[in-house]
C-alpha cells in the first residue's frame, strides 16, 4: 500500500515507484517539491518528495490505496543500523577501492609499452642535461640508469577511499521496509471540515470520479486546473472554482472568471454544494448575444 | 534523451557507484512542443503518453551518487538546530553558513539544499540521513515545508538566499555613502564594525574619510541596538571613542559596579547614546540633499473650525517656525482679532456652508454669492504657466507607495519577512552582503492576500527601496507577486 508522510500536517511521499503508481493507477498527479537528481540546479523538473493536495490525500484514503503514516526518525539511527552502516561502508568502499585497483593494472598494461617508452625517453633527457652540464657519463653508467626503471612500483601505489563513490540514499534502505520506522499518524486525518473544504473535496471527488486529472490551480487563479488526459499530454481544458453555496456573486466577477478562461482557451467551472449534498456544477462561456 | 541510469535496487553495487559518480549526461525532457488537445483513444497518442511517463518516471528514480572527495561532511546538533561541517568542499560556503563559537555551521535549510543537491552528507548519530531523514529532522516547526520550499526554489534558481536580517538598516542616502559596508551583519546574530578594505588609489583623504564613516558606523549601530533595547555586550565599542575610556561600556564594570562608578558609566553611556544620535542626525543633515519624503507626521497639523470664532493661538505653531524667528505674539493675536472682526461670517454664508443646496438654482446662487472665484478650479490670476494650469486641474495627486500613512496597526504576524536574496555575482562577501536586492514574505494561497496596511507597512519599514515581494506557495507550487508603484503617464512636462 501507498505510504503517505505526513511531515508538519504536510503529506509527502517520498519513494519513487509510488508516485509513478499514483499518477498511472490512481490519476493522482500531485506536485513534486524536491531537487531531481541529475540536475538539481532548475526549476523545470523537480523530484522527489511529492506533495499532495488534502483532497487527493482524502480520496486516496477513501478508496484504500493508500495509508496515512509517520515517519519516526528514531528508527533510522538506532544501534541496529548503525552497525549495518558502518558494514555497508567497510565493504562498498573496500570493493571499489579493488575495483579500481584492478582498472588501474589493467590501462597499465594495455599501455605498458608506452609507458616504458616514456620512462627511457625521459631517462636519456636526464642524461644529456647532465652531460651538457659537463658531467661525464659512461656508457655502462647510462646503461645501468635506464635498467633501473621499474615498473611494478606504478601498480601497487595507494589508492585513498576519497576517489569512491559515495551514495546519497533517498529513503534510509535500512528501515524503510521495516513496520518499527512507521506507525499510523497520531491525529488521523480530519480533512476535509469547514464548508469551504467540504466544497473542494466533493468537487474533486466528482471530477475524479469523470476521468479527469487535477492539479493546483495557482496558475490561473482558481482553485484546481482540470485536464481531460495526463497532464504531460494535454493542456486542462478547465479552471475550477469552489464556492459556498449561497455566494453571491458580482457581475465584474463573472466577468473577471469569463474573460480570464477564455483569454487562454479554457472554460471556468464553479462548483458548489446542492442541498442535498451533492456536488454541482455551473460553466461560464464568453459569447456572442445571439 | 539519452541512456539513463536505472537499476531497480535501491542499494548500488560498488560498479555502478564507480560508474556514476561522474555521470555526466544532465540531460532532461524538452519542455514545451506541442501538447495535443484531447485524448484520442489512437495507439500513437498511448504511446506518446507511455513514453513521457516512462521517461518522468527513470529521472524520479535515478540514485544521486557523489564522489567522496568532493563531498563536505556535517553533523547533525539537534540542541541548536545547525549542521556542523569541518570542513567545506566546494564553493557554497561563499554564500552560506556562518561561524560560531569557533564552528562552521549551516542554517538547516541551507543543509538540506545542499543535501539535496549532492554537496553535503549529514551524519546523526554515525549514520549519514537519507533524504528523508533530513526533511524529517531538519524541517520543524520553525522551518516549516512551504519557507522551505521557496528557499529551494530561489536557490535552483541561482540566487544567494539568506535569512531575513532584521538588524540595521540603511536608508538610500546611507547606503549611497556606502555606510553599510562599515557593518557586518553576521547570519550567527552578532554585528560587528570594521574598517573596509581600500581600493586602488585613495590616499590619505580617503583614509580620514573612513575613520569618519566607520565611527559614524558604530554610533549608528548602538543608536539602532539601544533603540531595540540589546544589553551593552552585544557589540564591540569603536576604537574611535579614545576621549573616553573603553571600559566605560563594558558591562563587567556596571555588573561589579561599586556604585559611584556604576553611576559613572551610567551617565557616560547616556551622554554618548545622545551624541550618537546628534553625531547621525548631524550627517543626514550636512551631507543630505535628497527631499524627505512625506510622513504622517506631516499632516497632522489640525486647522481650526472655520465657523467658530478663532483666536489667534488656534492657527500659531510655533514650531513650525524656524528657531531663530521670534513672534510678538501679543501684538499678531490684537491684528488678528481686529481683521476678524471687521470681516465678519454673515449668517448666509455660515449657512451655506454646513447646509446643502436644495436645488440646482439654490447651487448655483451660492456658486455666485460671497466666496465666487473659489469654486472654479482655474484662477486666471494663478494662469503662469501651463504646468501651473494643470496643478489646479489635478484633484489627487499620485502618491507613492511608501509615502501612504499607515494606520498604526502593524502587519504582525500575517506577513513576516522571511528571506533576504542577493543577485549572485563575484562581488557576494557573506560577511558584508549589505542591502539585500529583493526581500520575500512567506505566505499560502488560502490565506487572504495583503491589505493596503500590509503592503505598504511592509514596503516602507526599510525606507530604502528594496521590493518586498510575497511568495504564495499553493499545494507547493510557488509564484512571486509584487505590489510596485505605477508612474501614471503625464502629457505635459515642465
Amino acid at each position: 500500500m501507498i505510504k503517505i508522510v505526513l511531515l508538519n500536517g504536510t503529506p509527502l511521499v517520498f519513494n519513487a515507484d509510488e508516485c509513478a503508481i499514483l499518477r498511472e493507477k490512481h490519476r493522482i498527479c500531485g506536485q513534486l517539491t524536491g531537487c531531481l537528481a541529475r540536475a538539481p540546479r532548475q526549476n523545470v523538473q523537480l523530484g522527489v518528495p511529492l506533495q499532495l493536495m488534502p483532497e487527493e490525500v482524502t480520496l486516496l484514503l477513501e478508496k484504500g490505496a493508500a495509508r496515512l503514516v509517520r515517519y519516526k526518525t528514531d528508527a533510522s539511527h538506532c544501534a541496529r543500523v548503525q552497525a549495518l552502516y558502518a558494514e555497508y561502508i567497510k565493504t562498498i568502499t573496500a570493493e571499489q577501492i579493488e575495483l579500481l585497483r584492478q582498472e588501474r593494472r589493467r590501462t597499465f598494461e594495455e599501455k605498458r609499452a608506452e609507458i616504458l617508452e616514456g620512462k627511457r625517453r625521459k631517462v636519456q633527457r636526464q642524461i644529456e642535461a647532465r652531460r651538457s652540464r659537463g658531467e661525464t657519463i659512461s656508457e655502462e653508467d647510462a646503461g645501468r640508469m635506464e635498467n633501473e626503471i621499474v615498473l611494478d612500483e606504478e601498480t601497487d601505489k595507494d589508492i585513498s577511499e576519497e576517489h569512491s563513490g559515495v551514495q546519497i540514499f533517498r529513503e534510509n534502505p535500512w528501515v524503510k521496509d521495516k513496520a518499527d520506522a512507521f506507525d499510523a499518524a497520531l491525529d488521523g486525518w480530519s480533512y476535509p471540515q469547514t464548508e469551504m473544504e467540504r466544497v473542494r473535496c466533493a468537487a474533486f471527488k466528482d471530477l475524479h470520479e469523470k476521468g479527469f486529472f487535477m492539479t493546483n490551480g495557482v496558475k490561473f487563479g482558481g482553485d484546481f486546473l482540470v485536464y481531460p488526459g495526463d497532464p504531460v499530454r494535454f493542456h486542462s481544458f478547465y479552471i475550477v472554482k469552489c464556492i459556498p453555496r449561497d455566494a453571491a456573486l458580482r457581475p465584474t466577477e463573472l466577468v473577471t472568471f469569463g474573460r480570464l478562461a477564455s483569454n487562454v482557451k479554457k472554460t471556468f467551472v464553479l462548483y458548489y454544494l446542492h442541498q442535498d449534498g451533492t456536488a454541482r456544477s455551473v460553466s461560464i462561456n464568453w459569447t456572442g448575444l445571439s | 534523451m539519452k541512456q539513463y541510469i536505472f537499476s531497480p535496487p535501491q542499494m548500488l553495487s560498488a560498479s555502478d557507484l564507480l560508474r556514476l559518480k561522474k555521470a555526466t549526461d544532465r540531460s532532461l525532457p524538452s519542455v514545451g512542443g506541442s501538447k495535443d488537445y484531447a485524448p484520442n483513444d489512437s495507439i500513437l497518442q498511448l504511446k506518446q503518453i507511455e513514453n513521457a511517463l516512462q521517461e518522468r518516471r527513470l529521472l524520479l528514480e535515478e540514485e544521486r551518487v557523489v564522489t567522496k572527495a568532493l563531498t563536505t561532511i556535517g553533523t547533525w546538533l539537534p540542541e541548536i538546530q545547525m549542521v556542523q561541517i569541518e570542513k567545506a568542499k566546494g564553493k557554497f560556503w561563499q554564500y552560506m553558513g556562518h561561524v560560531e563559537r569557533n564552528m562552521l555551521l549551516l542554517f538547516p535549510e541551507e543543509a538540506l539544499f545542499l543535501i539535496e543537491t549532492g554537496s553535503l552528507l549529514v551524519f546523526f548519530n554515525g549514520v549519514p540521513m537519507s533524504i528523508q531523514d533530513a526533511y524529517h529532522s531538519l524541517l520543524s516547526n520553525d522551518l516549516s515545508t512551504d519557507q522551505y520550499n521557496v528557499f529551494a526554489h530561489l536557490c535552483r534558481l541561482g540566487y544567494i538566499v539568506l535569512r531575513h536580517n532584521d538588524g540595521i538598516h540603511f536608508s538610500y542616502y546611507e547606503r549611497k555613502i556606502r555606510l553599510d559596508k562599515y557593518v557586518d551583519l553576521r547570519q550567527g546574530g552578532k554585528v560587528k564594525v570594521g574598517k573596509r578594505s581600500f581600493e586602488e588609489g585613495e590616499g590619505e583623504e580617503a583614509g580620514k574619510v573612513d575613520d569618519e564613516l566607520e565611527c559614524v558606523a558604530r554610533k549608528k549601530v548602538k543608536v539602532e541596538q539601544q533603540q531595540r533595547g540589546e544589553k551593552n555586550g552585544d557589540h564591540r565599542v569603536g576604537s574611535c571613542a579614545k576621549r573616553r575610556e573603553a571600559s566605560s561600556n563594558c558591562p563587567s564594570e556596571v555588573v561589579h559596579g561599586e556604585l559611584a562608578n556604576a553611576a559613572a558609566a551610567a551617565v557616560r553611556v547616556h551622554e554618548e547614546l545622545t551624541s550618537a544620535a546628534a553625531a547621525v542626525e548631524r550627517v543626514h543633515e550636512e551631507l543630505a540633499t535628497e527631499e524627505r519624503p512625506f510622513t504622517s507626521a506631516n499632516l497632522d497639523i489640525v486647522f481650526p473650525h472655520m465657523l467658530q470664532p478663532a483666536t489667534f493661538e488656534t492657527i500659531y505653531f510655533d514650531d513650525l517656525f524656524p528657531a531663530n524667528v521670534k513672534v510678538d505674539v501679543a501684538m499678531n493675536a490684537a491684528m488678528f482679532s481686529s481683521t476678524c472682526a471687521a470681516t465678519p461670517l454673515t449668517a448666509s454664508v455660515a449657512a451655506a456652508m454646513t447646509t446643502r443646496p436644495a436645488n440646482w438654482r439654490e447651487f448655483k446662487a451660492r456658486q455666485h454669492g460671497a466666496h465666487s472665484g473659489r469654486d472654479c478650479l482655474l484662477q486666471p490670476s494663478r494662469l503662469a504657466t501651463v504646468n501651473g494650469a494643470y496643478a489646479q486641474l489635478r484633484l489627487s495627486d499620485g502618491v507613492h507607495l511608501t509615502q501612504i500613512p499607515t494606520s498604526g496597526e502593524t502587519a504582525e504576524d500575517r506577513f513576516q519577512l522571511s528571506y533576504d536574496v542577493y543577485l549572485p555575482g563575484k562581488h557576494f562577501r557573506k560577511s558584508h552582503a549589505g542591502t539585500p536586492d529583493i526581500r520575500v514574505a512567506v505566505t499560502r494561497a488560502d490565506k487572504p492576500p495583503p491589505t493596503l496596511n500590509d503592503i505598504v507597512s511592509l514596503q516602507s519599514r526599510f525606507q530604502d527601496g528594496v521590493p518586498a515581494l510575497f511568495a504564495v506557495v499553493d499545494q507547493g507550487s510557488v509564484a512571486f507577486y509584487n505590489f510596485a508603484d505605477v508612474a501614471l503617464p503625464v502629457d505635459i512636462h515642465t
